[in-house]
């Protein structure tokens, strides 16, 4: 049986009806995570929640366009553009989803999966010039990729499970995306155009409800699970100096076992590499200093500055030193701005480095 | 070629019902704290649940149904829902939590008007006298939504304000989009112009609704009106130091030092827990604790500390006694144990300097004044 396109009648009436709601709750939630990353800012969660907006916002927009293909296009070449631009549309975002994760999370190799979407997509983009109507015969792969870059996600994930006792299980997490993963792509697989042509309209409509039951379980996986970027720094990090812009040492924290950097000398010789810094920069700005295998970031904040010594520049370090000079000096902003010298007003810090960094 | 219109009208549905679970659920949220006016928040989850699906059904019934019997079936339901919408939010807003806010004389006049309007919508047979009454009744639901906001916006403070004008704007888009949108009218529209109006205004309900939706959406407790203006001062006390840690004056809007030997460090520190032995040992209530103190013109209202920092007493002076006053000091509690809750755990280590490092609490409190 071959259907026709645009679909009619009274099934495909609700299923425009289904899939309408299936791009709505995709592109809100995608705005939920869009609001968490725009809410908070100083999470460092937030770095991957900004790639989970761009998979939903991917899928609500190749959706639409599917839509408008199956059913409100009657040129069948224009059909076949529109189908085009929603699978290319759901390949950009990927890409883009698959990007920010590999910037916080080096799998087997550096930006491994972002390269072979790359790759993909010029392929892709190639074959619509020769023959736009076959470019759908690329589907599994793009499938392929994602599940191939998952598993590694997974196998990444359940390895921070197994490093913090604390988080739990990561069976439970497991199951809701392989729910989720599994429905989206069966569900995908029965709104195709073969498996119209094969069973009916009626797996279209079965190939909706799975897709809109998919979208439950990826969402509640996404905003349950912990990030990269919260976890994988604490075995990065080598110590913390927190130092008045007098040039005393006011928190210093080493957090490998037996691995200690202060001396008497450290604070001075750190107050001298920030002002030889700011010499050269003309302003107060983060720093950043490589040194094989170790990183130093040096951040600037209104009485005091933070340095941190990591073995890998991670952003999420970036950012939690900023939060932790930001929380001091929101706590202590007047003892610091006339500060007699006392360093037991700071025994506290402790306290916030252990809030922010464990 | 499907029309993309029922997409449309499922998607205002879909918008709605998420709407009505989010309204109730902010108010589920704080039920408890027994503040009267976010009743209105129920009030408007029902006039958007039940009047968006009666304008649903009637949009649906008027492009869709053919049958004559299942129209007529279609159309009195969407009647009873729409009247159900509007008669519910106005009783809501007739409770006496609304009292010092309406004119309760013009509400009950509106409730009796929507309910006769009801009837007489299902019972007149002629379709020109029908139409005058539905549109009588949307004329005075829309004068009426505009006087209510309008109170509403003169007697709210801050982001309550701006909130209100955001709905207020999107409930403008959203009549408009309903008035020109779902309605078959052969005397607006020609049928080519139906078709253009239609396919005009119905994203505009959408558009409304998502602006109904942003007005709402982490919306501020509603507190009693002027309740700003009925603070005095606000004190933590650290009981087991025996000291006052943290003064704020709301009429100075600034934060006093304390100096150890004035009369109120004496009053909040020694001079109440000895109130409180004193009550204790009278009522034989060892172990309870005070938790309002009234004098002729002023209320003192406490709270305890929570989380380790059971040490801590929290008080706010008021003049007059309401439940936002009891609310709002739970919030500033809840603000002070966070901001500072590791330096009260080691609070030797700042002994002496309590005054300079809480005064930073003042910038917490202004930004609370701001947005409530």
């Amino acid at each position: 049986m071959i259907v026709q396109f645009p679909l009619t009648g009274s099934l495909a009436q609700w299923l425009v009806i289904l899939e309408s709601l299936i791009c709505l709750l995709s592109l809100e939630i995608a705005l939920i995570f869009m609001n968490k990353v725009v809410k908070n800012k100083r999470n460092v969660k937030r770095l991957e929640e900004k790639a989970y907006f761009w998979v939903f916002l991917g899928y609500s927009t190749t959706i639409l366009f599917f839509i408008i293909s199956d059913y409100y296009v009657v040129d069948s070449s224009l059909r076949i553009i529109c189908l085009n631009l929603g699978y290319m549309s759901l390949a950009i975002c990927a890409f883009i989803f698959i990007f920010i994760i590999e910037k916080y999370k080096i799998f087997k190799r550096k930006f491994l999966f972002s390269i072979i979407f790359v790759i993909y997509l010029i392929f892709f983009a190639i074959l619509s010039l020769i023959d736009i109507s076959i470019t759908q015969i690329l589907s599994p792969i793009f499938f392929a990729i994602f599940i191939t870059f998952f598993i590694y996600y997974s196998k990444e994930l359940n390895s921070i499970f197994e490093k913090n006792p604390i988080l739990g299980n990561y069976n439970k997490h497991l199951i809701k995306l392989f729910a989720g993963i599994s429905l989206l792509i069966i569900g995908f697989g029965l709104t195709i155009d073969f498996s119209i042509n094969l069973f009916g309209l009626g797996s279209r409509l079965i190939g909706d409800l799975f897709q809109l039951l998919a979208l439950f379980f990826l969402y509640f996986y996404f905003s349950s699970i912990p990030s990269f970027s919260e976890y994988n720094w604490q075995q990065k990090i080598d110590s913390i100096f927190i130092i008045h812009k007098s040039g005393l040492l006011i928190f210093e924290r080493s957090f490998k076992p037996g691995d200690t950097y202060y001396d008497s000398a450290t604070s001075g010789a750190l107050t001298s590499l920030k002002m030889m810094l700011e010499t050269v920069s003309k302003k107060e700005t983060t720093s950043f200093i490589e040194k094989k295998g170790k990183h130093i970031t040096i951040h600037p904040g209104k009485y005091i500055y933070g340095t941190l010594i990591s073995e890998e520049n991670l952003v999420s370090l970036q950012i939690l030193l900023k939060n932790f000079i930001d929380k001091i000096e929101q706590t202590y902003g007047n003892v610091l701005k006339d500060w007699d010298g006392d360093l037991k007003v700071f025994r506290p810090i402790g306290q916030i480095a252990k809030e922010i960094f464990f | 070629m499907i029309d993309f219109y029922l997409p449309l009208l499922f998607i205002i549905l879909a918008l709605t019902y998420q709407m009505c679970f989010y309204l109730f659920y902010k108010y589920y949220q704080i039920r408890k704290e027994n503040l009267g006016l976010n009743k209105f928040l129920i009030a408007f989850g029902l006039l958007y649940g039940f009047g968006f699906t009666g304008i649903v059904v009637r949009a649906f019934n008027s492009y869709f149904v053919n049958d004559l019997a299942f129209n007529i079936i279609l159309n009195n339901a969407s009647h009873i829902l729409i009247s159900i919408a509007a008669i519910s939010f106005l009783l809501i807003i007739s409770l006496k939590d609304f009292k010092s806010l309406l004119n309760s004389t013009i509400i009950r006049i509106i409730i009796i008007i929507a309910f006769v309007a009801s009837i007489l919508i299902m019972l007149i047979e002629d379709e020109v006298l029908k139409n005058l009454v539905i549109f009588s009744s949307i004329l005075i639901g829309v004068i009426f939504m505009i006087y209510f906001h309008v109170i509403l916006i003169q007697n709210a403070t801050g982001n309550v304000k701006v909130r209100i004008l955001i709905l207020f704007i999107g409930e403008l888009l959203v009549v408009i989009g309903i008035v020109f949108g779902t309605e078959k009218d052969p005397y607006l529209f020609t049928p080519e112009g139906q078709l253009l109006a239609r396919n005009v205004f119905t994203p505009l309900i959408i558009l409304g609704q998502l602006i109904i939706f942003y007005a709402f959406y982490d919306f501020p407790v509603f507190l009693e009106f002027k309740w700003q203006e009925n603070l005095d001062s606000f004190y933590v006390i650290d009981k087991k130091r025996l000291k006052l840690i943290y003064n704020y004056n709301f009429r100075t809007k600034s934060s006093e030092i304390v100096e150890a030997s004035s009369d109120k460090n004496v009053f909040f520190s020694r001079g109440l827990i000895g109130i409180e032995s004193i009550i204790s040992l009278i009522t034989k209530t060892k172990g309870d604790k005070i938790q309002r103190i009234n004098q002729e013109d002023q209320i003192m209202i406490f709270n305890y500390g929570t989380n380790g920092l059971e040490s801590l007493i929290f008080c706010i002076i008021v003049d007059d006694d309401m439940v936002s006053m009891t609310f709002f000091l739970k919030v500033l509690q809840k603000l002070f144990q966070n901001r500072f809750k590791l330096l009260l755990n080691d609070i030797e280590a700042i002994e002496g300097r309590e005054n300079i490092i809480f005064d930073k609490f003042k910038e917490e409190i202004d930004n609370l004044l701001i947005k409530s």
